[in-house]
């Protein structure tokens, strides 16, 4: 559940950041690093919980 | 999972429940539906259908209203036409079409939906080439001729990215399909930032600028000063957005997945994948077009001088390594799937020869299709072919299941007579299909345009050959 919460929130940080560029309060770079590790923790975290149901 | 992944096969490999009803206790709830519409709708097509809307010179205003319209439309054709009769009868396409037309028509079909299927295979081969060429450096170039070749290294590229694909989807795509299940919701997560950093770009964020639209307009003019004057209108669009997917809901490709749905309401599941995919990520990716225009203009030119939408530097620029790796993700989770596909479909056609042969086949002519950039760039053309081409077999079935009896005549009249082909069928498609494509070519008509009359023409056809056929036997 702790695992799936981060994918989640990885997700939702990514979506959040390229936002707060839209409203002015950070820059491309930052959007971009911040994309990158969201992108790392999403692919590191997801195999742990996706699928495991089936 | 095994029966999702078996639907998704759609074909005749899987062995679950290919020639009889899918039994009560593998029925899927709608979730599954959901999760797996949201995936397949958000592909690397998206990456390049988007741009093109800007391209053609389509307005934001007709954009906007004309995606929701055609989407809704798309949604409600899956919804009523296809899901009713997956659920009654519970059939795959190709038998409930073997059942109908007879085995060798089925043949037939499979042969040319395993040829469209590696044309898409290839726009895709060629959208993750555009992706992997931007760290070396490789220009995306579009010559002016249909069959014209990029310049050498981007067509190098593309016969290595293909051969990957290829040889990879030959050794079974159970890895890929994972990778897919995975990448989806990161997908449509970075469609959105893409969106949204465009915006950024164009300094977009305030209402009153989304509404008065002068950074769209501003870059259709430019794509227009480079390109020659083009116009997308708001019908097209919404006949596009309706229709793009013709061949699975008005085709009834689709019979197959929805064969599993244990509730009617599962038809809605389609809509997931037409409003985040076919609207949020086609708006999304036409912004990204919009937004390289203002910002770095020289970079949406090919070598020509012409505006190109290249899906790598397109993502590259807004969302950095992220937007690459989304480009090659996407392009490569679609194309794979697809030659797997076009391979099983191959092998169909030929009995007796080995899955791998095929697929690695049918990769090799979605490679070669790919080395050709204006497949990709025409897309919007290609997908109004495809549904022009396949989603009449659709009307067949269509008549077959609500028509026939009503009018005294047999349904799944080869399976009745033991034929292997029937007639009535393959001239009900070919009529209807031979004139749609004869004003295509000839006279300019806007692809998807054809789907529907061709649709229309085959059901009404069906209906005559069958009452012909039927009297005399």
């Amino acid at each position: 559940m702790a695992i799936k919460l981060i994918s989640s929130a990885a997700l939702l940080i990514l979506v959040g950041a390229a936002a707060a560029g839209c409203g002015g309060l950070l820059e491309l770079k930052t959007i971009q690093v911040v994309a990158s590790l969201a992108t790392v923790v999403w692919f590191a975290t997801t195999p742990l919980w996706m699928g495991r149901a089936d | 999972m095994s029966a999702q992944e078996n639907v998704a096969d759609g074909s005749s490999s899987s062995g679950e429940f290919e020639r009889e009803r899918v039994p009560d206790h593998a029925l899927l709830g709608s979730a599954k539906f959901w999760g797996m519409y949201a995936g397949e709708h958000t592909a690397g097509t998206e990456f390049m259908i988007g741009p093109l809307f800007l391209a053609a010179g389509a307005s934001l205003q007709d954009l906007v209203i004309g995606l929701l319209l055609g989407n809704l439309l798309a949604v409600l054709t899956w919804r009523y036409l296809v899901t009713p009769i997956a659920m009654a009868k519970r059939f795959t396409l190709y038998y409930q079409l073997e059942r109908i037309a007879g085995a060798s028509m089925v043949k037939f079909y499979n042969f040319v939906n395993g040829l469209l299927f590696c044309f898409l295979a290839g726009a895709m081969v060629t959208v993750s080439a555009t992706a992997v060429g931007v760290p070396f450096g490789i220009q995306f170039d579009v010559p002016t001729a249909l069959l014209g070749l990029s310049n050498a290294s981007f067509t190098v590229l593309v016969a290595l990215v293909g051969l990957v694909i290829a040889v990879v989807a030959a050794a079974g795509y159970q890895t890929v399909a994972r990778v897919a299940n995975l990448s989806a919701p990161w997908m449509i997560a970075v469609f959105a930032a893409c969106g949204l950093v465009s915006l950024m770009q164009l300094e977009a964020t305030n209402l009153a600028t989304l509404s008065a639209g002068d950074f769209w307009k501003a870059a259709v003019d430019y794509v227009q000063q480079r390109n020659g004057s083009q116009q997308f209108g708001f019908w097209q669009i919404v006949v596009f957005a309706w229709l793009c997917n013709g061949a699975m809901h008005f085709g009834m490709s689709d019979l197959t997945i929805f064969r599993f749905a244990r509730h009617s309401s599962s038809g809605w599941a389609p809509s997931i994948g037409m409003f985040l995919g076919h609207y949020m990520a086609w708006i999304a990716a036409a912004l990204l077009l919009a937004a390289l225009i203002k910002t770095q203009p020289e970079l949406a030119l090919d070598g020509e001088g012409k505006v190109t939408a290249n899906p790598g530097i397109l993502a590259f620029q807004s969302l950095g390594w992220t937007g690459i790796l989304c480009v090659i993700i996407a392009g490569w989770t679609t194309a794979n799937p697809t030659i797997y596909r076009a391979g099983l479909a191959f092998q169909g056609v030929i009995p007796g020869s080995s899955r791998t042969a095929m697929t690695l086949v049918a990769g090799a002519v979605a490679t070669l299709a790919g080395a050709f950039p204006n497949l990709s760039a025409k897309l919007l053309d290609f997908v109004g072919w495809y549904g022009t081409v396949l989603g009449p077999m659709g009307a067949v079935i269509v008549v077959d299941f609500y028509l026939l009896h009503k009018l005294n005549l047999q349904d799944e009249y080869a399976s009745r007579k033991g034929m292997a082909f029937n007639p009535a069928v393959f001239l009900a498609w070919l009529i209807p299909v031979a004139v749609g494509v004869y004003f295509i070519r000839f006279h300019g008509l806007f692809p998807a345009y054809a789907v529907i009359p061709c649709w229309i023409g085959c059901a009404l056809l069906y209906v005559l050959l069958c009452k012909l056929m039927q009297r005399k036997s």
